[in-house]
């Protein structure tokens, strides 16, 4: 009957497949038997959460631990200032920009500027502008000027490419 | 009451086997094999080896028992403070509801 215990997952035999073999040899066949450890099989397909990926009790995960090592030693170290700072820069962005893009909407209405639609598919670009400037001080912090200038420039190119694209197909339907 | 991440309730249809595993550690820590036996002796029911270790896969991974180091194959389970709690629980409520059902008895 321990043949069964192959239709359990790996991860769900390499920590309970000694102890439940050890039972499962205990006892002579019976369909009673094989419809539990099937039922059981399929609980623990269903149910991968249950088991930690650990081999063996007690046994510490090497791939989390180096994972930990690699996040605590290589990423940014981000203060608090910079908390605040990277805050300040996206919310006091956003206000002074769609300041400006509210004046820019005015102007463009009383002069009637032809390209309204335009300036209006922009307006997500008041926020995400300084939100990327903002990642100065978290994730790109300690990145050259030029690779921070790159992801803050390039980024902003694509979104406002996409909105503009999305503008100019608002007008042809 | 007891709350929820300290409850079996929502182990579905390993719910009992749950109870009656953590009753059987409240004797003392047990591996598989002794906790079959051991219900079977106070409750009257032998869960299978699947209904057993889906059963204990669930109060591990909730912290209700932990495992000890093994001599062998068989891995002995322990009670945690947790799972102690959770049974005492449980227990109190199941008093409560076989109190009540007695004295409704009585009245008929």
């Amino acid at each position: 009957m321990t043949w069964l215990l192959k239709l359990y997952p790996p991860r769900w035999r390499r920590r309970y497949g000694a102890e439940l073999a050890d039972l499962v040899a205990g006892q002579p066949f019976s369909i009673g038997l094989a419809l539990d450890l099937i039922g059981g099989a399929i609980d623990a397909w269903r149910h991968p959460q249950l088991v930690p990926s650990t081999s063996s009790p007690g046994e510490t995960p090497m791939i989390p631990r180096i994972m930990q090592l690699a996040c605590g030693g290589y990423g940014p170290e981000i203060t608090r200032t910079d908390k605040v700072r990277n805050l300040a820069i996206s919310v006091g962005g956003t206000v002074v920009l769609s300041l400006l893009w509210l004046a820019l909407v005015w102007l463009a209405k009383r002069h009637e500027f032809s390209g309204q639609t335009y300036l209006l598919s922009a307006a997500p670009m008041m926020y995400v502008i300084p939100y990327l400037i903002g990642l100065r001080y978290t994730s790109l912090k300690g990145r050259s000027a030029l690779s921070q200038a790159m992801v803050i420039g390039g980024t902003s190119a694509v979104v406002l490419a996409i909105l503009m694209a999305a503008g100019w197909i608002s007008t042809k339907i | 009451m007891a709350r929820h991440d300290e409850d079996i309730d929502d182990f579905g249809r390993f719910a009992e086997p749950a109870l009656l595993i953590l009753v059987s550690l409240a004797g003392g820590p047990k591996h598989g094999y002794a906790i079959t036996d051991d219900i079977a002796a106070f409750a009257g029911v032998r869960f299978g080896p699947g209904s057993l270790y889906g059963a204990i896969a669930r109060l591990e991974s909730r912290g209700f028992i932990a495992p000890l180091a093994a001599a062998d194959r068989r891995n002995p389970y322990r009670l945690t403070a947790l799972g102690g709690n959770a049974l005492r629980a449980r227990l109190a409520n199941m008093a409560t509801i076989a109190r009540v059902g007695q004295r409704r008895l009585a009245q008929v």
